[in-house]
């Protein structure tokens, strides 16, 4: 197995990429410094406050949720012919969140980026936590969550079984290898971090559930050579899932003949889409959690440039993604195709096509400069916009298509309710519940990782 | 000479490459069960010790094919014997739209079998080892290098494998308690 990967860099990167003063040098400064955000810094207020409201928002998650499952999805915006609305659209808005976690920790892993390490660990935790929130909306949106196990393939007495000849029985799989795979990749390499947390750790219950969580890692070379090498296996298949499971949630679409949907770039349209948004979202956390938890020293300006400049490299495709649809309606000389493309850039809905325009493919333009990526507010604001633009992508893709069937009589305007709103606000509280947990009880950063950076950076210097 | 309420002696060095150094001298004085014990991956660190590449890869492997055949013949017998579903008269048993599912579910299996096969190789969970009792143990997961030799080793002799880690240059030598 891939013996020669010392370095976590790509070769003849010296250590001036890190061109903020380093917080550490030697693997103990590592160590202190990492699980001292835990053990020695206390919770900060603004966590305590983070943490009120996210539990705020996880109460109406739980309001929202029990309305829709027993009242029913009339609950929605939907009808027909718009019949997939918010419960489609969050579902592919928030797996594109969780896709970034997996491609930083697998992807870049086998491309020897060394500089993934400061992001790794919370962007496959947010990862986690987006597929938990992303894996529920279907099941939602079922309308019958109580039969939602009909999905799986099981030996019954009514002899009836998934169609798997449809994308849409492709998902509920696709899905579940997707969290399974990543709760494995996530905990295999926190197993060394947590034994870590258990010699940090002051008091005898704390040590014990660390050492427990870590399931007695004792750090022998035996056993780094097999976890060494697990973690290559498992990214090696984790690169080519986080590809296929947005790529299924494309084809959910291009499948189907509706105007808007039948398109062929939209597998790998997703997929840009999807990494584009995620790693908004880990810009977002890391510029925060740094101010926040003190930690510029662990992640510095050249890890959050790499990542800006990855965001604009994917946001292009996404932009190249734009021109081909409306190329592809024109190309097809399709009537409906020709007139939805007319209808969604100068409709009803025009804002919200020229918004999600403006803000995924005109902002992030400004990330050519590098004043810009190392701006921390501007970065922020600039992620923000891309979410939000990517959340819009969604929208456009799902009700706006609906909204323009063959039967011309058929067209509509997607109306709102109340719980259309609540189903897009309040899944933030169950995905930043488990988020600011995770930041407060686990370590943020791999801290094996970062101490054999910080090891073969001391020999370079 | 060895006791058996002692599971060896162990040396704690500053850094990686004495460590590393100490090891490979345990090694040509013949000494065979020797345990490092690291922060972090130290590259080769468990091949000096004589670590051999184990058949996880290829455990792996198998799990991928064993998962993607078995969810291909489901996806082909629901299909086409268990729930025969003719829409818009297209064929059973088009297998073109089996492969998707193949691939996710091979790539299930491969992932909990690379996971299963690192807890198999390691004996983890494993709450309790007597290297814990070690000086310093704690500090092992942080900033420093350790070297055991077992009490199992058919070389060993308290007093002159005890001598040897001395002349490794190790910060200090101490005798590990069941």
């Amino acid at each position: 197995m891939l013996k020669d990967d010392k370095p976590f860099r790509a070769a003849g990167q010296a250590s001036a990429t890190f061109d903020q003063p380093r917080a550490w040098s030697t693997p103990g400064e590592v160590t202190d410094k990492v699980t001292g955000v835990i053990f020695k810094n206390g919770t900060p207020l603004w966590w305590w406050f983070a943490f009120i409201v996210a539990l705020g928002l996880l109460g109406l998650y739980v309001l929202m949720f029990l309305s829709i499952a027993i009242r029913g999805t009339h609950l929605w915006g939907i009808n027909v012919p718009v019949v997939w609305g918010m419960g489609i659209v969050n579902l592919i808005f928030w797996i594109g969140i969780g896709h970034a976690g997996t491609f930083i920790s697998a992807f870049l892993l086998l491309m020897r980026q060394h500089w993934r390490g400061a992001f790794s660990r919370f962007a496959e935790a947010m990862t986690l936590f987006a597929v938990v929130v992303a894996g529920i909306f279907p099941l939602l949106h079922l309308g019958r969550i109580e039969l939602a196990y009909f999905i799986l393939p099981y030996p019954n007495t009514m002899v009836l079984h998934p169609q798997f000849r449809s994308p849409l029985a492709w998902d509920s799989l696709a899905i579940a290898t997707y969290g399974t795979v990543s709760l494995l990749f996530w905990y295999i390499d926190l197993i060394p971090d947590l034994g870590a947390m258990r010699d940090k750790a002051q008091r005898l219950w704390v040590k014990r559930i660390y050492g427990t969580a870590a399931m007695g890692w004792r750090g022998e070379s035996r056993h780094w050579a097999a976890l060494h090498r697990t973690a290559y296996m498992l990214a090696v298949i984790a690169t080519p899932l986080v590809i296929s499971v947005h790529s299924v949630i494309g084809l959910d679409f291009a499948v189907a003949q509706v105007p808007g949907w039948h398109h062929t770039i939209f597998p790998p349209f997703f997929v840009a889409g999807a990494i584009f948004s995620g790693l908004a979202m880990v810009l977002i956390f890391a510029v925060l959690f740094r101010a926040g938890l003190g930690l510029s020293g662990l992640i510095t300006d050249a890890h959050v440039d790499n990542a800006a400049k990855l965001m604009l490299v994917t946001g292009l495709i996404v932009t190249y993604g734009y021109l081909i649809e409306n190329f592809a309606a024109w190309f097809s000389n399709h009537d409906y195709e020709v007139a939805l493309a007319v209808e969604r850039a100068l409709g009803n809905y025009a804002p919200l096509y020229w918004g999600m325009i403006i803000a995924n493919a005109v902002i992030i333009q400004a990330l050519w400069f590098k004043s810009v990526r190392r701006n921390n507010v501007a970065l922020v604001i600039i992620s923000l916009f891309v979410l939000f633009g990517m959340w819009l992508e969604r929208f456009v893709i799902v009700p706006i298509s609906l909204s323009f069937p063959y039967l011309e009589s058929g067209w509509t305007t997607f109306q709102w309710t109340i719980w259309d709103v609540l189903t897009i606000v309040a899944p933030f509280g169950l995905f930043l519940v488990p988020m600011l947990l995770f930041i407060r009880f686990l370590p943020l950063l791999p801290i094996h990782e970062t101490q054999q950076v910080a090891v073969e950076e001391g020999d370079h210097d | 000479m060895t006791d058996n309420c002692m599971h060896g002696v162990a040396a704690e060095f500053a850094d990686s490459q004495s460590l590393m150094a100490a090891a490979k001298n345990a090694r040509t004085e013949g000494y065979d069960d020797v345990d490092a014990y690291t922060p972090y991956y130290v590259e080769g660190l468990a091949e000096v010790l004589g670590e051999r590449p184990g058949p996880g890869p290829y455990i792996v492997l198998a799990a991928l094919f064993v998962g993607a055949g078995f969810f291909f013949w489901l996806q082909y017998y629901l299909s086409t014997e268990a729930y025969p579903f003719v829409i818009a008269g297209r064929p059973l048993d088009s297998w073109q739209s089996f492969t998707i599912l193949t691939f996710e579910v091979g790539i299930l299996f491969a992932g909990i079998a690379a996971a299963l096969t690192m807890f198999v190789r390691t004996g983890l969970p494993q709450p309790y080892h007597p290297i814990f009792n070690a000086k310093n143990a704690e500090l092992a997961s942080s900033s420093r290098y350790f070297l055991c030799i077992r009490t199992t080793d058919p070389q060993f002799h308290l007093q002159k494998t005890t001598d040897f880690l001395k002349e490794q240059g190790p910060l200090n030598v101490s005798e590990v308690q069941c």
